[in-house]
C-alpha cells in the first residue's frame, strides 16, 4: 500500500461525521419527540387523547396556579432530598468499607452490589412491600419481641416510600463514590497520619474532598432518580403519597388529558434540570486542585 | 507479642455490613416467600411448594412479556452498542471542534427522567398516527440504551494503546484491518460489558416502558400490575428467578470481563 | 535544632504469612543521617515503616529514649516524605506545608511565619499558591520535604525520595537534601536501592538483605570492608576468587588459588590466624587491580596471569574483562588519566598480568 495523500482537516470531520451520524440521529429522534412533546403542551386538551387548534398556555396555568398540582411537586422534591441525603450517607458508608477491605470483601460487595444494580426496582421495590407491609417481616419481628404492641404504618406512606427510594438507590451512588475513592493515591492518608491528623481529621481533610467528584456523580443520579420515580411511590405509597410521575402517568393514560401532561412533565423536566444544575454547581464550588 | 498501631476503620464497617444486610434482606424475604404452599405471602414460608412457580407457565401474560421483554432487550442492546460503539470512535480518535457537545448530545437521554421520555414517545407516536407497537417500543429502547452504551465503549476505547493499532499498521495492515485484527478484539470487553448493560437497562425500564405498551407489555409493567390486582407469591416465584437469572448473569460476567466493568476502575 | 537517637530493639515486622523485618536491631545518633540499602523486598521499607508507626511490630522502639510502641503515627512526632511525595491534590503547596501546623492547631500568625521560613529554606519562592499538579517533580520534592520538617518532627523518614527524578536532577537534590539535614540537624533515616546514592549522602549505611541487616558501617569502611559475599557484592562490583589457606600466622596467610598461584593476604588489624586447608573466598575491588606484561608484574604485590576477553570503553574508564588460566574471570576498571597510552596496550587477546596490593584483598568467607 503506498503513502496515503495527506489528510486535510474537514476529510477527517467528515469521517468522524460518518461514524457518529447513527448515534446522532437516534439522539435527534428523541429530541423531536421531546419537541412534539413541547407542542403538546402548549395545545388545548379536548380530553380523550384528542387536542384542539391554536397555541394556549392554559395548560401550564392550570398546573402551575393550583397548589394541588403543585403539591405532587413539592411532595417529590421533599422526598428526592431526604432520600438523597440518607442514601448519600450510607452509600459513603458502604463504598469507605469497601475501598478500605481486601480483594475478598471488595468482590463479594461488588457482586451483591450489582446483582442489586441490575435487578429490576421494580423487583426490588415488591420485595420491599413484603418486609414493610403490616404483615411484612419487620412488623412481625417487632410484635414477636414485644417491642410494640401494634404494627408500625411503614408503608402506604411517605415514610414507607422514603424507605424504598432510598434503599433502591444506595446502589446508584455507591459505585461512582468507589471509584472515585479509590482513585485517591495509596500514601495520602498515610502523610496526613505523619503530619499529626488522627482518623477523623484524616477523613474530613483528605478522603471527602478527594471523594467529592464522585459523590456529586452519585447525588446527581439518585436525585434524578428519586425526584421522577413512579414505582416506589406507586407500589409502597399505594395512593397515599403519589409524586410527580404518577400525576404525569394518570393525567395521560388514565384522564387522557395529553397537553396536561405533557404541560406538566415540561415543568417536571424545567425544575429537574434547574436543581441539578444547581446541584452540580454547588459540589463544582467545592471541588479543588487543578 | 505485636504492638498493635493500626486501627481499623471502626465505624464504617458495622454500618456498611447493615446496609448490606438490609439490602439483601427484602430478596431473601421474597425469594422465601415464594416457597409459600398457600396464597399468603408470608416470610418465613409455612412450608415449601413448588405451586406458585409451575403457575407462572399458566400465566400467559408473563411468559408473553417476558419474551417482548428479552427481545427488545437483545435488539435494542445490539443496535445501541452498534451505533454507540460507531459514536466513540468518533468521539475519541478525531479532534474537531464540539467534540465535548457531541458527547453531551449523546448521552442527554440520561438527564431527562423517564416519565418526561415515556410522555414524549407517547404524543409523538400518537400524533404520527403510529400506535403502540413493538416498533415504538424499540425506538424508546435504543433511545435509552444509548447513552450507557456510548459511555462504556468511550471509557473501553480511551484506555486502548493506540501504539497497538500503529504497530499492526507498521507491520502491514489496512487500517480497517488494523482496527478489526487488534482494536476490536481488545476493546471486546468494553463492547460486551456495554451490550450487557443495555440490556438490563433495557429489560428492567419500567417508568418510560409503561407509556407505550398496549395489550402486551414488558416483564416489569407486567408484575407491576399483577402486584396490584392479585394477592399471590406468582410474583414472587417470577422475580426469584430474575434473581436467580441476574445472579448467575453476574457471576458469569465476573468471571469472563470482570466485575470492575461495572463498578469502576 | 538538636536530633534524637532512635533505638530500634529485636525488631520483627510480620505481613500476612511473610516475615518482612526479623531480629533487626540498630542505632540511630542524634543528627545523624542513616541509609537503609538492599534490593527489593529486604524489608527496608517495612522497617522505616515501622519506625513510622504504620505497621505492626514485635520488638520495641525508642524515639528520644521514649518508648512509642502503640503510639500511632499520628501521634510519634516523624516526619516522612514518600517516594511519590504524596502532596494533597486539593491543596495549594501552602496548604500543604502548612496541614501539620494545622493539624496541631497553630496559632495563625506563627504557622504563617513558619511556613514562610520553610519556603525560603526549600527555595520554594512564588509557587506558593500553586497547586501540586501545576508542579515539576523537583518542586514537588521540596514541597513535600518543606512540609515534613515544618512541624518539627523528631526525626525524618524519607522512602525513596528521589527515585522519580532524573539522574541529574537526582544528582542536584542529593547535595541539596544533605545539606539541609545538616544544616537543620534532624535525625534521618532513608531507605533507598541505589547503592550510589547512600555512599553519597549517608553518614551510614544499614545493608539489609532477606530481612535482616548484613552490616552497618560508614560508607568506606562499607565499600572496602564489607564482611560477607551479599554485601560485597551488593556494594559496588567485586571480584571473588576461591582460595585454599597454605600457611598463616598473625599478620599475613599465604593462599593457593588454582593450581599453582599464590596470593598473599595482608590482616587488617586483629585477627585470628587462619587454619591451613580452609578454603575461602576472597574478593578484591575492580578499581584495585592492574594490568601490566606477563612478566611484568612488580614484586611485593598479588598477581594472576591471563588473558583479555573484553575491553569497553566508557569515557573516564576502561573495563576490562581478563580470564585467567584457572578459568574465572576478573573484571579490571583503569581510569583514562591520560589521553593515549594505556588504551593502546589493551587488546582482545592479549597475554596480561593482573596485580594488586595484597592490603587490597578482603576475606568475604
Amino acid at each position: 500500500m503506498g503513502t496515503a495523500p495527506a489528510r486535510r482537516p474537514r476529510g477527517r470531520m467528515g469521517r468522524a461525521a460518518l461514524l457518529a451520524a447513527p448515534g446522532v440521529a437516534i439522539v435527534l429522534a428523541f429530541l423531536a419527540c421531546l419537541a412534539a412533546m413541547v407542542y403538546y403542551s402548549v395545545r388545548p386538551s379536548l380530553g380523550m387523547a384528542r387536542v384542539g387548534d391554536g397555541l394556549t398556555l392554559e395548560n401550564y396555568a392550570r398546573f402551575l396556579g393550583d397548589a394541588y398540582y403543585l403539591g405532587y411537586l413539592w411532595r417529590s422534591i421533599r422526598a428526592a432530598a431526604v432520600s438523597t441525603v440518607v442514601a448519600a450517607v450510607l452509600g459513603f458508608a458502604v463504598a469507605y468499607y469497601m475501598s478500605r477491605s481486601g480483594p475478598v470483601v471488595r468482590l463479594v460487595t461488588s457482586l451483591v452490589l450489582v446483582v442489586q444494580f441490575f435487578t429490576a426496582y421494580v423487583v426490588r421495590t415488591y420485595a420491599l412491600m413484603l418486609i414493610l407491609g403490616r404483615n411484612g417481616v419487620v412488623n412481625r419481628t417487632l410484635l414477636a419481641l414485644g417491642l410494640v404492641e401494634t404494627p408500625l404504618p411503614l408503608m402506604y406512606n411517605e415514610l414507607g416510600v422514603v424507605i424504598g427510594l432510598v434503599l433502591v438507590s444506595i446502589p446508584f451512588m455507591v459505585f461512582p463514590v468507589y471509584s472515585s475513592l479509590l482513585a485517591i493515591e495509596a500514601n495520602l492518608d498515610a502523610a496526613a497520619e505523619s503530619l499529626g491528623a488522627g482518623p477523623l481529621r484524616r477523613f474530613w481533610t483528605v478522603t471527602v474532598p478527594l471523594a467529592l467528584p464522585g459523590v456529586a456523580a452519585g447525588t446527581v443520579v439518585v436525585f434524578l432518580f428519586t425526584l421522577t420515580a413512579y414505582v416506589i411511590p406507586g407500589l409502597l405509597g399505594g395512593g397515599y403519597f403519589d409524586m410527580i410521575a404518577n400525576l404525569i402517568y394518570d393525567k395521560a393514560m388514565g384522564a387522557q388529558d395529553y397537553p396536561f401532561a405533557a404541560a406538566s412533565a415540561m415543568v417536571t423536566l424545567v425544575v429537574t434540570a434547574t436543581l441539578v444544575y444547581g446541584l452540580q454547581r454547588a459540589f463544582a464550588a467545592r471541588i479543588r486542585g487543578a | 507479642m505485636a504492638h498493635r498501631v493500626v486501627r481499623r476503620h471502626p465505624v464504617a464497617a458495622p454500618v456498611a455490613l447493615l446496609v448490606l444486610a438490609v439490602l439483601c434482606l427484602p430478596l431473601v424475604v421474597m425469594i422465601g416467600a415464594s416457597f409459600n404452599p398457600g396464597t399468603e405471602q408470608v416470610f418465613p414460608p409455612r412450608g415449601l411448594s413448588l405451586r406458585w412457580y409451575a403457575n407462572i407457565l399458566d400465566r400467559d401474560g408473563f411468559l408473553r412479556s417476558f419474551q417482548l421483554s428479552v427481545a427488545l432487550g437483545l435488539l435494542s442492546a445490539q443496535v445501541s452498542v452498534a451505533a454507540g460503539t460507531l459514536a466513540a470512535l468518533a468521539l475519541v480518535r478525531y479532534r474537531f471542534p464540539g467534540r465535548d457537545a457531541l458527547l453531551t448530545l449523546l448521552l442527554s437521554p440520561l438527564i431527562v427522567p423517564g416519565v418526561v421520555i415515556g410522555m414524549a414517545f407517547l404524543v409523538s407516536f400518537a400524533a404520527l398516527g403510529v400506535f403502540r407497537s413493538f416498533p415504538s417500543l424499540f425506538v424508546l429502547h435504543v433511545v435509552i440504551t444509548l447513552p450507557y452504551a456510548v459511555r462504556v465503549v468511550v471509557g473501553s476505547l480511551t484506555r486502548f494503546k493506540v501504539s497497538l493499532e500503529e504497530a499492526a499498521r507498521v507491520l502491514g495492515a489496512p487500517p480497517w484491518r488494523a482496527f478489526l485484527t487488534v482494536t476490536l478484539p481488545v476493546i471486546r470487553t468494553g463492547m460486551v460489558a456495554a451490550a450487557i448493560f443495555a440490556f438490563v437497562t433495557s429489560f428492567d425500564n419500567f417508568t418510560a416502558s409503561q407509556f407505550l405498551v398496549w395489550d402486551r407489555s414488558t416483564l416489569p409493567v407486567e408484575i407491576y400490575s399483577y402486584v396490584r390486582t392479585e394477592n399471590d407469591p406468582t410474583v414472587a416465584a417470577l422475580c426469584a428467578l430474575l434473581v436467580a437469572g441476574v445472579s448467575v448473569v453476574v457471576v458469569v460476567l465476573d468471571r469472563y470481563v470482570g466485575i470492575e466493568a461495572f463498578t469502576g476502575r | 535544632m538538636d536530633g534524637v537517637r532512635i533505638e530500634i530493639e529485636d525488631l520483627g515486622v510480620r505481613y500476612r504469612d511473610v516475615q518482612a523485618v526479623r531480629g533487626v536491631s540498630l542505632v540511630v545518633e542524634p543528627s545523624e543521617f542513616v541509609a537503609l540499602l538492599g534490593p527489593s523486598g529486604c524489608g527496608k521499607t517495612s522497617l522505616l515503616r515501622a519506625i513510622a508507626g504504620f505497621v505492626d511490630y514485635d520488638g520495641e522502639i525508642r524515639i528520644g529514649g521514649r518508648v512509642v510502641d502503640g503510639v500511632p503515627a499520628h501521634r510519634r512526632g516523624v516526619g516522612m516524605v514518600f517516594q511519590d511525595y504524596a502532596l494533597f491534590p486539593h491543596r495549594t503547596v501552602r496548604e500543604n506545608i502548612g496541614y501539620g501546623l494545622a493539624m496541631r492547631r497553630t496559632p495563625r500568625a506563627e504557622a504563617v511565619a513558619r511556613v514562610d521560613e520553610m519556603v525560603r529554606l526549600l527555595k520554594l519562592q512564588g509557587l506558593e499558591g500553586r497547586y501540586p499538579g501545576q508542579l515539576s517533580g523537583g518542586q514537588q520534592q521540596r514541597v513535600a520535604l518543606a512540609r515534613a520538617i515544618a512541624v518539627n518532627p523528631a526525626v525524618l523518614l524519607l522512602d525513596e525520595p528521589l527515585g522519580a527524578l532524573d539522574r541529574k536532577l537526582r544528582e542536584e537534590m542529593q547535595v541539596e537534601l544533605r545539606q539541609l539535614q545538616k544544616r537543620v540537624g534532624i535525625t534521618a533515616v532513608f531507605v533507598t536501592h541505589d547503592q550510589e546514592e547512600a555512599l553519597a549522602l549517608a553518614d551510614r549505611i544499614a545493608v539489609m538483605n532477606g530481612g535482616r541487616i548484613e552490616q552497618v558501617a560508614g560508607p568506606v569502611e562499607l565499600y572496602e570492608r564489607p564482611v560477607n559475599r551479599f554485601v560485597a557484592d551488593f556494594i559496588g562490583r567485586s571480584n571473588l576468587l576461591a582460595a585454599t589457606v597454605v600457611e598463616a600466622d598473625g599478620r599475613r596467610a599465604v593462599c593457593r588459588v588454582g593450581e599453582a598461584d599464590r596470593i598473599v593476604l595482608v590482616a587488617d588489624g586483629a585477627w585470628t590466624p587462619l587454619a591451613p586447608g580452609r578454603t575461602l573466598t576472597l574478593a578484591a575491588r575492580p578499581e584495585k587491580l592492574a594490568l601490566a606484561l606477563p612478566q611484568e608484574a612488580p614484586a611485593g604485590r598479588n598477581a594472576l596471569h591471563g588473558v583479555i576477553e573484553h575491553v569497553t570503553y566508557l569515557g573516564m574508564i576502561t573495563e576490562v574483562r581478563v580470564r585467567l588460566a584457572t578459568g574465572d574471570i576478573l573484571d579490571v576498571v583503569e581510569q583514562n588519566s591520560t589521553a593515549d597510552g594505556r588504551r593502546a596496550a589493551r587488546h582482545v587477546g592479549d597475554r596480561v598480568a593482573v596485580h594488586w596490593n595484597p592490603a587490597d584483598t578482603v576475606v568475604v568467607d
